[in-house]
């Protein structure tokens, strides 16, 4: 498990002979990229500019592979991501998974990506024609789809992570606790085909005195 | 007791400062210091750590702070 954040990122098939070595029954690598734009909400980019905190965006990052490892069985994972100034076309983000099949190399793949943009403490400015601004977050993101109001009790019917499950009801992952067997599930923790959970407002427990 | 603030991205920029020093009451807790500095009304999706541990959002009112704590106030992550 290799994490980097840099001014100049890898070149991908280093990277990917990086995983090749990692074990004889390495049988597939994901890998992706992610690359500046030209536009953002219709306007010209002329430069993105990133910042990370120094030192816990690289051990987050470790972190994240650690879990994959241990939610997705992959073999090994290497995150890097750019720091400063980074021009349209230029490579920010490189995610890669080595893994025995496909199956649970594109499963860790897309999660990693999606939990580099949403816990690293990784910023960025988008410098535009108009001006510049710091991004924080989708558009849509800010307002969860529902506010649960009391414990919702389910049975979980496919395989899905307690993230995942808090996304799909269109909550907000810092509103709501997953529990299943009188105990709290990490984010990251997978449920499986007839698992019974309880998802708990954090406001109930705190109004209720913990 | 007195704590060390650090401000990160888009809070570093519109303070006008890397970090402040603040002068707390004893068994204040995090939920007091974000009040403070948003004038109560804190936004949402923060990244926080103290002395370099992230935390959760449901631990800000439970942990107390200790006189000579890091406190890192983060805006949320935008990365990739």
């Amino acid at each position: 498990m290799r994490v980097k954040l840099a001014e100049r990122l890898s070149e991908v098939s280093d990277v990917v002979e990086e995983l090749k070595e990692a074990s004889d029954n390495v049988g597939a690598i994901c890998v992706f990229l992610g690359v500046v734009r030209a536009t953002s909400a219709g306007e010209r980019v002329l430069k993105l500019e990133y910042e990370a905190h120094p030192a816990l965006a690289e051990e987050v990052l470790l972190k994240l592979l650690e879990e994959a490892r241990e939610r997705h069985g992959i073999i090994d994972g290497v995150i890097e991501h750019k720091v400063g100034t980074a021009h349209v076309g230029e490579t920010v983000m490189c995610v890669a998974v080595a893994s025995e099949h496909r199956k649970e190399g594109f499963r860790a793949l897309a999660e990693l990506v999606d939990r580099v943009k949403h816990e690293a403490p990784i910023w960025k400015k988008e410098v535009l024609e108009s001006g510049a601004r710091w991004v924080e977050g989708e558009p849509g993101e800010q307002e969860p789809l529902i506010r649960l109001r009391g414990v919702l009790e389910a049975t979980v019917n496919r395989e899905v992570s307690a993230r995942e499950l808090i996304e799909a009801l269109g909550l907000k992952a810092d509103e709501v606790l997953v529990m299943k067997d009188c105990r709290v599930l990490q984010p990251h923790e997978g449920l499986r085909k007839g698992d019974l959970v309880k998802i708990v407002p954090v406001a109930l427990l705190t109004s209720a005195g913990g | 007791m007195k704590v060390v603030v650090r401000f990160f991205a888009r809070f570093r920029e519109e303070l006008g400062a890397n970090q402040v020093e603040l002068s707390l009451a004893d068994g204040a807790t995090l939920t007091d210091i974000l009040n403070c500095l948003f004038k109560g009304d804190p936004p949402g999706h923060l990244l926080i750590a103290i002395n370099g541990q992230l935390v959760g959002g449901a631990d800000l009112s439970r942990i107390r702070l200790k006189d000579g704590d890091v406190v890192d106030v983060m805006p949320p992550a935008s990365g990739g």
